[in-house]
């Protein structure tokens, strides 16, 4: 009882540290950060966009992770790191999309450009979706996570081209632009506070996962003894 | 001004929606928690009427 109770107090600990850093974010980047001068409000985007491509990335690396450890160990609980990763990865990338739009729309007048960064960041978001759909249409749980994770360890060729397309590639766009210290210290609270966030729903939703795995386990179980009795 | 707010919104909103959702996937594993304890115990009574 103890026990649970530490528990309980941890989570709730959690969840106001998380509410706390979130509401900070987003005073900061609504508020304290000042306004840039040539994009004036809507490079306020920025800050929610690059924190979220970034947990697109990182998801994306523990997915590949993961899934080359399944391929390795065949052993399922990888497969529930793996599966909550591209939950929640899939999420970023999809945001990482769709705030970029907006930017693109308020600085380059158009919502999409076949630029290589965007590109190569939409080949992720159609990889993190593809395994999205083989986990809702194949339920053998061993088939399911062999073909994901073939998926995904193919997948990592396309992050280092994620990250360097703006060096390796001439596109449009921004280049780690030069920022004034209060702009650095939103967009680093921004990426903090987000990360942490997201890091607390991915290690709910691997749980849940887990759950789920040993409750169908029982539930198996008590079936074979009901039919026994 | 318009297009921040706007992006803000639709991003909180899509956050929220996947927030819910854990939510009320929680919830489901909960209730298949409690159906299955209740299944054991009426296993274990008729086990011992036998």
């Amino acid at each position: 009882m103890a026990y649970q109770t530490k528990i309980v107090g941890l989570n709730n600990l959690v969840k106001l540290v998380v509410i706390c850093l979130l509401l900070a974010s987003l005073v900061a980047a609504m508020s304290l950060a000042p306004e840039e001068e040539t994009m004036g409000q809507a490079q306020r985007i920025l800050y929610v966009h690059v924190s979220v491509a970034w947990l697109g990335l990182l998801g994306f690396a523990v997915m590949g992770a993961s899934s080359l450890a399944y391929m390795f160990r065949r052993n399922l609980a990888w497969d529930h790191w793996s599966h909550a990763a591209n939950e929640v990865g899939w999420l970023c990338s999809s945001l990482t999309l769709l705030t970029g739009s907006f930017w693109a729309h308020s600085a380059w007048g158009t919502w999409w450009s076949w630029d290589p960064r965007l590109t190569t960041s939409f080949i992720l978001w159609a990889i993190y979706s593809s395994c999205f759909v083989i986990r809702g249409s194949v339920h053998e749980p061993h088939q399911c996570a062999r073909i994901t994770s073939s998926l995904a360890i193919l997948g990592l060729l396309d992050l280092p081209l994620v990250i360097m397309a703006t060096r390796w590639f001439r596109g449009i766009h921004p280049v780690s632009p030069e920022m004034e210290p209060m702009m650095l210290a939103t967009l680093v609270l921004n990426i903090v506070g987000f990360t942490v966030f997201f890091g607390v729903l991915f290690a709910r939703r691997h749980s849940q996962l887990l759950s789920e795995r040993l409750l169908q386990e029982l539930e198996l179980r008590v079936m074979a003894k009901k039919s026994v009795l | 001004m318009s297009t921040f707010i706007t992006t803000y919104v639709i991003f909180w909103a899509a956050v929220a929606i996947y927030v819910l959702q854990l939510g009320s996937r929680q919830r489901k594993l909960l209730n298949r928690l409690s159906l299955l304890q209740l299944q054991c115990s009426g296993q274990e009574k008729v086990e011992s009427l036998k």
